[in-house]
């Protein structure tokens, strides 16, 4: 059989799955979708809170004031008694509170460091954090109106102004509004090409292995194993070549994603990123004969993945036996080198580590496809 | 009974590694994903462009925080190289006259860029930089003030009007590995029911397998609750009503594989269906982003699965304490919304009676 005759067939056997055009099509198109949605807002802002004042003077109102004026917070109202606070936090109406102590105002005039209670509720971390900062910026720029005013009273005002000895100006980068989006989309839809690849080629396999022990030999036993694997990786990957096209192509551009990265640097990358998917894919499939456990496998492994990936947990504060396990996936690969491309502007040259893995992977499952396929196409012969 | 058992395990053996083997091996991957946590010793670049005492304080200051691990470098151009590389994840810049600025009282502007393309690293980083900053800030003040009042309270006062103290509820030292294990874990479990119900449903009627299927996930649903005490995690409200709500969610997943089941009476396409409905779930639970941020349709998606309410009903029990009663009533609300997810299990057993007549 000739390699053309083999890419006919793959080509063919893959359509004839509806599950597995489903997979491919219906599955990543469908994630594509459906993830981003959450996070359509970016940021998060307007935390409700509640001031609990047991000061209610002008100061104190003064304040209140400052803490209503933050784009990370809604005052959902201001009471005298803790009470009412704390059911609301307990019931989930509010998520934080701030309480003014009493004699604040006296001890501001008289001098005296008055301690302002912040308090939120750190079983949501994006909420908690949001109502943090947004109170640690009101008390700050009231305290250093409070100097000023202090300096203003005295006869002979300072001839600077204090509040700013040291300023940082935090600059961030690559990820300007400190979004959700750019972090968790970015990494995320590489991460929905990866796994419905590899749910995608390992059906295949599974579906052949399936037919072979019902006792029918098709194509696939009567091929060359080389070519046969060589035509299944390219097959699936001229199809993930156009879903990389429009994942990283257009929907970043819908869902605002920074693309820095050269085209030409972009294309090397992920075209070996999809042989190495693909292959990987194919050497499990070989191994299973099983059609539903694809699907089953990789959903079971989807959440653990994701959080060893590098992107949500740095992954230098793995375990030692993690970070090394991480290198045999090219999803860490894929995404750490994409990300670092895309989104950080590195140059191709300091993504050449993920390279090379992603080569090596591609190799190692290859050769090692190649070899299961030529055993069993051993057995047959011997059989027959 | 034994031999029954080995026998059922024989004959099933996806439900055997779902129910045996993966619990233990999940958990112990995820547990050992957060060992760390917090995040700490977050590699960071400092450019130190003064060279005096002063500039020496800070970066010692700096190098004390856990959260950073500083290394010094000269050159900005070699620091944003290796920011984008991705092997430094933030550059202080401390400019010249920086000791000389600050003691003539001009004021001294710091610089911080860091990546925040990995949004929790970032800040981390920048929370960690606020605080040693303000903590330094304070303490010039503190300097200059005590030579015009020379009484030290008198002038953290005048430096200081107001000192936060700052109570993270429920989770103190804000430990992510609280956070998210406690998460992640029913997210997976959720997950394990639904595939170890559709394995059985190979073999055993749906009534059966459900049965099976409700004990074990009960088991492992309760092995999980141990695990998060063994870990310390806080937990002050009552066990007994999240076992209650485990064994609902449990008992409307199992429902809503026997409907897909019988909607689809293939293998194949209802785990793809299974995959597509529980994989999103941790995005759309509410807890690492939150629901009152999303947009209208991802809350509506996010009412659609059971395990959004188990996670707020855990949440609530995690972080409340009272009588029963008390915690009951918080809880009834969300535990009585799972419940028409139950009618999946009706419609899933009535349309498999109609067919196999």
């Amino acid at each position: 059989m000739s390699f053309i005759d083999i890419l006919h067939k793959e080509w063919k056997a893959i359509f004839a799955q509806s599950n597995i055009v489903l997979v491919i099509f219906g599955g990543s198109l469908l994630y594509l979708m459906l993830y981003p949605i959450p996070y359509h807002n970016d940021v998060v802002r307007k935390q409700i809170i509640a001031i609990i004042d047991k000061d209610s003077t002008a100061s104190s109102l003064e304040l209140i004031f400052f803490v209503s004026a933050s784009p990370q917070l809604h005052v959902h109202y201001v009471t005298p008694s803790e009470e009412q606070a704390r059911k609301d936090i307990v019931d989930g109406k509010i998520y934080g509170t701030l309480t003014i102590p009493e004699y604040f105002e006296e001890n501001l005039y008289k001098g005296v460091p008055s301690v302002a209670l912040f308090q939120a509720n750190a079983s949501y971390f994006l909420i908690y954090g949001t109502i943090i900062e947004g109170l640690n910026a009101a008390i700050t720029a009231f305290s250093t109106q409070t100097r000023l005013k202090r300096y203003l009273n005295k006869a002979t005002p300072p001839h600077n102004n204090d509040s700013n000895l040291i300023h940082l100006e935090s600059i961030p980068l690559y990820n300007p509004s400190i979004g959700y989006t750019q972090y968790a989309l970015a990494a995320v839809l590489i991460f929905v090409l990866h796994q419905t690849s590899l749910i995608a080629s390992m059906m295949l396999g599974a579906v052949q292995n399936t037919q072979n022990k019902q006792g029918i030999i098709g194509y696939w036993n009567e091929s060359s194993p080389f070519l046969l694997i060589l035509a299944r990786i390219l097959c699936f990957s001229a199809l993930y070549g156009v879903l990389f096209l429009l994942f990283c192509g257009k929907a970043f551009e819908w869902y605002a994603i920074s693309t820095h990265a050269q085209i030409i640097d972009f294309l090397c990358f992920a075209f070996i990123f999809i042989f190495a998917c693909i292959a990987l894919g194919t050497f499990l499939g070989l191994l299973i004969t099983d059609e539903s456990l694809p699907a089953q496998i990789i959903l079971i492994s989807s959440l653990p993945l994701i959080f060893i990936m590098g992107f949500i947990w740095p992954h230098e504060l793995l375990p030692k036996f993690l970070q090394i396990f991480t290198l045999f996936i090219p999803a860490y690969h894929g995404i750490s080198g994409f990300i670092k491309l895309n989104q950080m502007g590195a140059s191709f040259e300091d993504i050449m580590p993920h390279f090379y893995a992603l080569i090596l992977i591609f190799i190692f499952c290859f050769v090692v496809s190649c070899i299961i396929k030529h055993r069993k196409y051993v057995s047959l012969r011997n059989t027959i | 009974m034994l031999k029954t058992m080995i026998l059922f395990h024989e004959k099933n053996r996806f439900f055997a590694i779902i129910w045996l083997v993966l619990p233990l091996l999940l958990a112990f991957i995820v547990c050992a994903t957060f060992y760390n946590k917090t995040p700490t010793k977050l590699p960071t670049l400092v450019i130190d462009n003064d060279r005096t005492i002063s500039s020496f304080d800070l970066k010692f200051m700096l190098s004390s925080s856990p959260v950073l691990d500083i290394h010094y470098i000269s050159s900005l151009h070699e620091a944003q190289k290796l920011l984008n590389k991705g092997d430094f994840f933030a550059t202080l810049i401390i400019p010249d006259n920086f000791e000389s600025n600050i003691k003539l009282g001009v004021g001294a502007e710091v610089a911080l860029y860091y990546n925040t393309q990995f949004v929790l690293i970032g800040k981390a980083i920048n929370a960690a930089v606020v605080e040693v900053l303000s903590n330094a800030h304070t303490q010039y003040l503190v300097a200059q003030n005590i030579i015009k009042s020379s009484n030290f309270n008198i002038a953290l006062g005048e430096s200081l009007p107001i000192i936060p103290h700052i109570n993270a509820l429920y989770n103190e030292g804000s430990n992510y590995a609280q956070f998210l294990v406690t998460l992640i874990l029913p997210c997976l479990w959720q997950i394990l029911v639904a595939l170890g119900m559709l394995s059985l449903l190979r073999h055993y009627a749906p009534l059966k397998s459900l049965v099976i299927n409700c004990s074990f996930s009960l088991f492992w649903g309760c092995g999980m609750f141990f695990l998060f005490s063994m870990l310390d995690f806080v937990f002050l409200g009552s066990v007994w009503i999240v076992i209650i709500a485990l064994a609902i969610l449990a008992l409307v997943l199992s429902g809503i594989v026997i409907f897909f089941y019988a909607l689809l009476h293939d293998f194949v396409r209802t785990s793809s269906a299974i995959a597509v409905y529980t994989a999103p779930s941790l995005a759309f639970a509410g807890v690492t982003y939150p629901l009152n941020s999303m947009p209208s349709f991802a809350q509506f998606y996010s009412e659609l699965l059971p395990i959004s309410y188990f996670m707020r009903i855990y949440i609530q029990q995690s972080s409340n304490d009272g009588s029963f009663y008390e915690l009951w009533q918080q809880s009834f609300n969300d535990m009585v919304l799972m419940l028409p997810f139950g009618l999946f299990l009706i419609f899933g057993l009535l349309w498999e009676k109609v067919l196999t007549r």
